[in-house]
């Protein structure tokens, strides 16, 4: 025994990395310690700035603010950790959203069937990115790219990009009721996030995610079937935006034809923000929700602080900067 | 010339050099040998001035210096040929080695291109490289590349050439010209600091050799005063005898793979074979005759143009790599760190990756008996790690080889192929893997092993197939095998049996 221990030391000799024994110096070193850390420093920074920051009534605020970025930046995390990267979720959420508005709408659909149909069409615009980027073998980034804009255009020319509003009085609950004092958006972002959370962690889809992105022919020897496990993953992101197209829908009672633009690139900075890897390989959903709730929190405390909205995106985008930098100086 | 004194690095954790002394001598090949982890790496990434030394002197032609960075490093005479080149494939030999020293004509920031190639084609006629200077990187074989390399070196006015593990990337037939190139640069007083793990290489060029082990200095000869032997046993600090495997009797010995005229284009023409249970079967030849190729259609990982697979006595079609796991089939494949391991992930899951199917419910993954399946291959392998959990990219070259082999057994394999499983792993490491192939071979596994290593091949293999040209051109037992004969095949020179073509086809 005693052997094998000089033995394993002399092995990594020449290697400037030595692992922290304890769960502290884990949590240290983990990729989700840097923005852990942002989020920490910004909720003392706004507790202080403005008196009604940490009441409960507006951290519930931010949770209903953020459970759309949050549930689009789910499905952007897998994604992103398989290698890939989805631009369509914006174009999908209102895809999905104007999918059951006119459902409910113009063929009188019951609301189960309405939304149940809605996430059909985000899970379907998934799989069809999946497939266009493994099967035509054409980078995610222009696949996805391209979804983006056909299904942008469809639903404007759907709608004549006009909203579709006035629905059952039950459709409203989902993103505009109360569980007690919980908004209901409050209670789908916790399910998604234990859901994504059990799915990347727990399944075999989850660990064959990490192994595609971290080298895909490595995936493909080990006997992966890459092209089917990833476009599978696509197809989760398509159902996350959709998820996310239904909330926004009850949220404004009207099927936007151009709500959810820009979104994929807000969800991509939670991702990153979160420590997920631009190239794949590594990331958490941990790290994704902290992510968002950083940007929560940004945009929340700056608006209770009487910051003007185009001053907000500025400072958002230096907080993203540091943000990364930290994070990725902390691994 | 170059002299270290002392020479001192500490990482958190571990003394990678402890106190060495080091000289490299003007025209000649100063070779470093030592397991990995003796501290050979780090001591020219110090010289280099890619790592800053933590005490000891460093002098170079009697002048003591620091070395900052590799740019004073550079200026300093000393230039490094590292394993993975560092060269630009889309652009010409010349543009790399002039990359950023483009010479400029009198309007500055207008590359003078003509001088550029004309100095570029001095230099690589210079060093016996007969390719034109315009030639795109991305067309050059890998020693073509290494030449550029050292011509690029050269440019630089080094007078003291670092080479890390040259010949890791060469074949036996190549080498010749490494060597050729290693004798012209020391009758041009270049000192040449050559690192390797391949002893047969190392007496081939050697003036000097130094031991290392765990950062410490261990011995320095002239080369013609000392034998492998003796260097191994210093190595590896046990008396290790180079050749020895134990043999025992295998459980089996039946015919379980039947490989039926593949072809893919040019590559791999009409090939035919059988794999019996309890065999360690070689597949020698040079790089480019097929020898992966053939591996990889066997496996699924690339589309055969035609032959038919019998496993177990039934025919089988294999689609992909997934179907021929299923089947039991495992490859080990040529490059370890592109194709074999999950850098960033941990030995567990590295293990556990291709027999996936074996450590999950419904689609569930069952941590504790992956947890388990790990912990008893990293023992019975004894796989160097501080904890299953560790991640595969801080595991020396040897380590990660057994990692890659303990998930081909991990998907309870009954055929095993290895590509070059031994390329670029220290002596120590390698005779491990040996042993643990024979294993294999005794529990009734079938074992196949492409190697570039003939004398690898001639003691480990039961029986060896020859490839030249895509073409299974000899099948030799192990009693007639010999380095001689292998490498005679191996460059398609049948004569010496006067019946090498009727053995063409057996």
């Amino acid at each position: 025994m005693q052997t094998l221990n000089t033995e394993s030391t002399s092995t990594v000799t020449g290697v400037t990395e030595v692992r922290h024994p304890s769960w502290v110096g884990r949590a240290i070193k983990s990729q989700e310690a840097g923005v852990l850390l942002g989020v920490l420093l910004l909720g003392v920074l706004f507790s202080f700035g403005t008196p009604h920051f940490l009441d409960q009534t507006n951290l519930f605020n931010v949770g209903r603010q953020i459970t759309m970025l949050s549930i689009v930046a789910f499905g952007m995390t897998v994604v992103m950790i398989s290698g890939g990267i989805d631009l369509s979720v914006g174009s999908v959420m209102a895809v999905a959203g104007v999918t059951a508005a006119a459902l409910m709408k113009r063929y009188e659909a019951a609301v189960p069937m309405a939304v149940f149909l809605s996430l059909l069409a985000g899970l379907g615009i998934g799989t069809i990115n999946g497939l266009v980027t493994n099967y035509l073998c054409i980078p995610a980034f222009i696949a996805t790219l391209a979804m983006m804009t056909i299904a942008r255009g469809l639903v404007l020319l759907y709608t004549t990009a006009r909203p579709i509003y006035d629905f059952p009085r039950s459709f409203d609950f989902i993103g505009q009721g109360y569980v007690g004092p919980v908004p209901f958006p409050v209670i789908l972002l916790v399910i998604m996030f234990v859901l994504m959370y059990l799915m990347v962690r727990f399944t075999v889809l989850g660990r064959y995610a990490y192994a595609i992105g971290g080298n895909s022919e490595v995936a493909r020897l080990s006997g992966i079937n890459v092209k089917l496990n990833s476009t599978v993953l696509f197809a989760i992101s398509g159902l996350c935006a959709g998820i996310a197209g239904v909330i926004l829908t009850s949220r404004m009672a009207a099927g936007e034809p151009t709500s959810g633009s820009g979104m994929e690139l807000d969800a991509i900075a939670a991702v990153v923000v979160g420590g997920t890897s631009m190239f794949g390989g590594k990331g958490s959903i941990v790290g994704t929700l902290l992510g968002a709730i950083l940007m929560g929190f940004l945009s929340n405390g700056l608006s209770l602080m009487g910051i003007e909205p185009f001053v907000q995106m500025a400072i958002s985008g230096v907080i993203i900067i540091v943000a990364v930098t930290i994070s990725a100086r902390a691994r | 010339m170059l002299q270290v004194r002392g020479l001192r690095k500490v990482y958190p954790g571990t003394v990678a050099l402890d106190g060495v002394d080091f000289d490299a001598y003007d025209g000649m090949v100063n070779v470093i040998v030592g397991e990995n982890g003796a501290g050979k790496s780090t001591l020219v990434k110090i010289v280099a001035g890619a790592v800053q030394k933590d005490g000891g002197t460093i002098t170079v032609d009697g002048n003591r210096v620091e070395i900052r960075d590799p740019h004073h490093a550079q200026q300093l005479g000393i230039a490094v040929i590292y394993q993975e080149f560092s060269l630009l494939p889309e652009l010409n030999i010349a543009e790399n080695i002039f990359l950023g020293r483009e010479p400029v004509r009198r309007v500055p920031g207008i590359v003078a291109f003509d001088a550029m190639q004309r100095r570029s084609d001095e230099l690589l006629s210079s060093i016996g490289l007969d390719v034109s200077a315009t030639t795109l990187v991305r067309d050059l074989t890998n020693p073509q590349r290494q030449l550029v390399e050292i011509a690029k070196a050269l440019s630089q006015g080094a007078k003291i050439l670092l080479m890390d593990e040259p010949s890791a990337v060469l074949t036996e037939a190549e080498l010749g010209s490494l060597y050729s190139v290693i004798d012209r640069l020391k009758e041009r007083g270049v000192a040449i600091v050559y690192i390797s793990h391949r002893l047969d290489d190392v007496f081939r060029v050697a003036d000097r050799i130094t031991v290392l082990k765990d950062g410490k200095w261990v011995a320095s000869f002239e080369a013609g005063k000392t034998n492998p032997d003796a260097i191994v046993s210093l190595m590896v600090g046990r008396d290790l005898s180079y050749e020895q495997v134990s043999r025992n009797e295998p459980v089996s010995q039946e015919t379980i793979l039947e490989v039926r005229h593949y072809s893919r284009g040019n590559v791999v023409r009409d090939v035919s074979f059988q794999v019996r249970t309890g065999e360690i079967l070689g597949l020698a030849g040079l790089v480019g005759s097929g020898r992966t190729e053939l591996v990889r259609l066997i496996f699924g990982a690339d589309r055969k143009s035609s032959g038919e697979l019998v496993f177990e006595g039934k025919p089988v079609e294999v689609r992909n790599p997934g179907d021929a796991i299923r089947l039991g089939i495992g490859l080990l494949p040529e490059d370890r760190k592109t194709q074999g391991v999950l850098l960033e992930m941990s030995v567990k899951q590295n293990i556990c990756i291709a027999g996936q199917r074996r450590f999950q419910r419904f689609g569930i993954l069952d941590h504790a008996k992956e947890a388990a399946a790990a912990r008893s291959f990293v023992t019975s392998m004894r796989i160097r790690t501080p904890s299953i959990d560790q991640l595969a990219v801080h595991l020396s070259g040897g380590t990660q080889q057994k990692v890659v082999l303990a998930k081909w057994l991990a998907t309870n394999c009954k055929v095993v192929i290895l590509d070059e499983p031994t390329r670029g792993i220290d002596v120590g490491a390698r005779a491990e893997i040996y042993q643990l192939l024979e294993e294999l071979r005794t529990r009734g596994l079938a074992v196949v092993v492409i190697s570039s290593d003939l004398p690898e091949v001639v003691r480990l293999c039961d029986r060896i197939l020859v490839m030249y040209k895509g073409r299974i051109v000899k099948e030799l037992p192990r009693q007639d095998a010999t380095v001689e004969t292998l490498l005679a095949y191996s460059v398609g020179h049948f004569a010496q049996e006067g019946n090498g073509h009727a053995n063409a086809q057996h």
